[in-house]
């Protein structure tokens, strides 16, 4: 065995192999990241497990006859939260709320993200005129405001929850394509492609299997981030009367909006809501920015 | 540098005569003027062409009818005309006109007038046909002298000619009986317009697009409305402001406040904010949640109107299961209308038991059958109508409008749904913006289940019941014609104690046919400064609340 082995195999068991691992031992040392991510899991589990934790049914009425033209009950022992203006309990309507506000966040920032991989991975690696005409497109895309696109798109659509996902993926799809074509350009060069290609490995080969891979990481940070962007998206959707057809589903932004005029006699049914959303949006945010410290090939081999 | 002295010396001239200027204007805004915020901008100025409330508010105060009815109230009084009577038969009546009556561009008013406008009215143009412009023509006349393809012609129309005989008598001849007539020929909508005006500003002139709204080419509906009023129009800028200013040719008492104001402010905590803030001196439409506000305020009133308007559940029976007695029973079952008004009206409705509120003639005291709320009942009913639960129902509700029976209609909506779901049927929640697609989807028989209402136009039991159930409609979608035929003879009939009983039988009959669950007879408030006085709050609302009345405490 020689010396060089040895060596090598020491620094094999005291430093992470890999840019994954890496980056996970350096999250783990990122207190703010690790806040982001007990966020985002309480959410999860909270949404995974509303039957379970909620005192009550979103849409059960625990004390519409309590109710009067100056408000419903405010929070008390029974109700954490209060009764909302329909007579429900205000804080199951937040859990069950997790699930639309996570699951639509979450599907739309996936689908945005899948058909940007494609589109920007595409244009990336092909070039020339497919490059100039899928990139002019999501140029024009962009040049609307995101929350605007998503309005027009729900106008034409109908108000519904699979319209509210198409929607805000939509907006999604030009941010992720940009990022990856950007990316797969850099990639494209590297010296290990040109081996890749030498060596006479097929393009598709050298597209997904060499350089995807080392071109998705700011894709992954961006990914976490518009979750973040989604779940605002879709609360604002909700607040401008966009939301789910069924006025009584327990979306957060319809929540808010619906108590707008009660404001000053109501204001936990405004506020409860509000925090739900900034804390799900944090918790994202959070994570984004550790993955991206995480993830910074400057910071690489520095823990 | 002497430049600067100079610039600054007539800067200070510029500032002090400012100030002064700003003195002398509020001190007379004080005392001549009043300022009046409602929640939306008047359409038209023409009350020929409009239907609604905001317009009519604007267009009662310029315009006067042959009749009036008594603020805060709704007995007929003379306007125009000093007296009446109809012939024996009651299908000519003969009005003697007020003498020495001038419009406010000078003209003289005259029974040649009155005729002018009549006949006007009854050859409006194809596109004035539509029952979107001229709806109360429609509702009151029925018929046109040429009728657009497939309108109706003079054969239905109630009018039929009129007559001027001499300067201050005219005849109007109608072409069967009605009760109704003189109660609703004081309607706003019946002002008598300066024919000089109305030939001159072309207020015929223009289209009518998809929407049923009447965009002039003339500019008498926007710039030039001349009538008879105490006040005429001076300005008008369409979502700023506009601005009415006395008529130096009215023939009553000259008004105490000899400029008004208005302002459209469509949101309600706004518009609140606006008179605590003194911007404006009185508003309309006071959110139920905010009575308490104004109350407790030493600086203003709150005045109530009495309840006229009703909120109902309309059941389309085009549309089966709505079809079956059966079902719209276990709907009417299905509903606790009394938590609704509790926690959403509070005092601005009262729970409903019939269509009619209860104080206008025709109301049933008695004999109405009860639907309470109990949802083991509402799911026998079903059950017994062969149904298999949940039965599920297309229900639809308004968004972006607030009514005097209906204030919160998503709200409301949800409580309904909420109980609905727990009676045997499964709630599909509809919604779509209130105008137009909302008020063209049920007036053309799209939904199955809708939130709607009315509002008294004149308070008279044919405005709501025969409007409603007098003929076959693609809002209820039935055939009743022994209904029918019960509500033609109500309204026919001469003699008021009969009438009246008439009326009684046919609320009752309604309430039993169910073709809609009333829940709701909403009222509406107004909050003015405590010092303005002589304000006084109608059961039909705006339509009939002369400023001209008012004046500020010394």
């Amino acid at each position: 065995m020689s010396i060089a082995e040895l060596e090598g195999a020491d620094v094999q068991r005291d430093a992470p192999s890999g840019l994954w691992r890496e980056a996970w031992s350096r999250l783990r040392r990122n207190p703010v990241a690790i806040i982001g991510f007990c966020l985002v899991v309480f959410f999860a589990l909270v949404a995974l497990l509303a039957p379970w934790i909620a005192p009550f049914g979103p849409n059960q009425d625990v004390g519409f006859s309590q109710c009067s033209t100056s408000g419903c009950p405010g929070p008390s022992i029974h109700h954490w939260l209060g009764i909302d203006l329909n007579g429900r309990d205000e804080l199951s309507r937040i859990i069950f709320g997790a699930r639309f506000s996570l699951l639509i966040g979450f599907v739309s920032a996936l689908s945005g993200l899948s058909i940007g991989l494609v589109l920007g991975s595409i244009a990336g690696y092909a070039g020339g005129l497919i490059d100039t005409i899928v990139m002019r497109c999501m140029d024009v895309m962009l040049a609307i405001p995101g929350l605007l696109l998503a309005i027009g798109i729900v106008a034409m659509l109908g108000t519904g929850l699979w319209q509210i996902m198409v929607a805000v993926g939509v907006t999604n799809v030009p941010i992720f394509a940009r990022l990856l074509r950007g990316s797969v350009l850099v990639q494209r060069e590297q010296d290990f492609v040109l081996a890749a290609r030498a060596v006479g490995v097929r393009r598709r080969a050298i597209l997904f299997s060499h350089i995807l891979p080392n071109a998705i990481s700011p894709v992954i940070v961006q990914g976490t981030l518009a979750m973040a962007t989604a779940i605002i998206d879709v609360a604002g959707l909700g607040f401008l009367g966009l939301g789910p057809q069924d006025p009584a589903t327990p979306e957060w932004g319809t929540m808010l909006t619906q108590v707008n005029e009660y404001l000053q006699s109501a204001p936990w049914l405004a506020i409860a809501p509000g925090v739900a959303i900034v804390l799900s949006v944090l918790g994202f945010n959070l994570i984004g920015d550790g993955l991206r410290e995480a993830l910074d090939p400057k910071l690489r081999g520095r823990v | 540098m002497r430049k600067k002295v100079v610039l600054f010396a007539l800067l200070a001239i510029a500032v002090a005569v400012a100030l002064v200027g700003c003195g002398s204007s509020k001190k007379s805004s004080k005392s001549t003027s009043f300022v009046f915020a409602s929640s939306a901008d008047p359409v038209l100025l023409d009350p020929a062409l409009v239907s609604d409330g905001e317009s009519l508010r604007i267009t009662n105060q310029i315009f006067q009818s042959l009749v009036g009815f008594k603020p805060g109230g709704s007995e007929v009084v003379p306007q125009l005309a000093t007296s009446w009577k109809p012939s024996a038969n009651a299908l000519s009546w003969t009005f003697t006109l007020k003498t020495g009556v001038k419009f406010s561009d000078g003209t003289p008013f005259n029974a040649a007038a009155v005729c002018f406008n009549y006949d006007r009215w009854f050859n409006f143009p194809a596109a004035l046909q539509n029952p979107a412009v001229s709806y109360y023509w429609n509702t009151v006349f029925v018929g046109f002298a040429h009728p657009a393809s497939g309108g109706a012609g003079p054969d239905k129309s109630l009018y039929k000619s009129c007559t001027a005989n001499g300067d201050s008598e005219v005849t109007l001849n109608l072409t069967r009986r009605s009760s109704s007539f003189i109660s609703a020929i004081g309607l706003p909508n019946f002002g008598i317009a300066s024919p000089t005006a109305l030939k001159k500003y072309k207020a015929d002139a223009g289209t009518v697009d998809s929407t049923g709204v009447f965009h002039p080419t003339g500019t008498f509906a926007t710039r030039n409305p001349v009538g008879t009023g105490p006040y005429m129009l001076q300005s008008w800028e369409p979502a700023v402001k506009l601005v009415l200013v006395a008529n130096p040719n009215y023939s009553g008492p000259k008004p105490a406040i000899s400029k008004v104001v208005y302002r459209a402010i469509a949101d309600n905590a706004a518009r609140l904010q606006a008179l605590q803030s003194g911007e404006v001196q009185g508003i309309d439409y006071v959110a139920p949640q905010d009575y308490s506000t104004v109350t407790k305020d030493s600086k203003l009133q709150l005045l109530k109107r009495p309840v006229s308007s009703i909120g109902y559940i309309g059941l389309n029976q085009a549309k089966p299961p709505m079809d079956k007695l059966l079902v719209r029973q276990a709907m009417a079952h299905a509903i606790d209308k009394a938590a609704v008004i509790k926690a959403i009206y509070g005092q601005t409705g009262e729970v409903a038991n019939q269509f009619l509120p209860p104080s206008l003639f025709g109301y049933a005291k008695s004999g109405v059958p009860d639907y309470a709320y109990d949802p083991a009942q509402s799911k026998a009913l079903l059950k017994q109508a062969g149904l298999t639960l949940p039965v599920t129902i297309d229900f639809w509700y308004p968004t972006d409008v607030s009514r005097s029976y209906m204030p919160d209609p998503q709200r409301i909506f949800q409580a309904f749904q909420s109980t609905l779901n727990n009676s045997g049927f499964k709630v599909v929640p509809h919604s779509a913006p209130w105008r137009p697609d909302y008020l063209g989807g049920t007036q053309s028989g799209k939904y199955q289940v809708y939130m709607l209402g009315w509002i008294a136009d004149y308070y008279d039991p044919q405005d709501f019941l025969n409007v409603h159930f007098g003929s076959k409609t693609p809002l209820f979608g039935f055939d009743n014609p022994k209904l029918f035929a019960m509500l033609a003879k109500a309204d026919a009939e001469p003699d008021p104690a009969l009438r009246t009983a008439d009326y009684q039988q046919a609320s009752i009959e309604v309430m039993k046919f169910l073709p809609m669950v009333p829940y709701a007879w909403g009222s509406s408030a107004l909050a003015l400064n405590k010092n303005v006085l002589g304000y006084v709050p109608g059961p039909i609302g705006p339509v009939n609340e002369p400023w001209a009345a008012l004046h500020y405490a010394k």
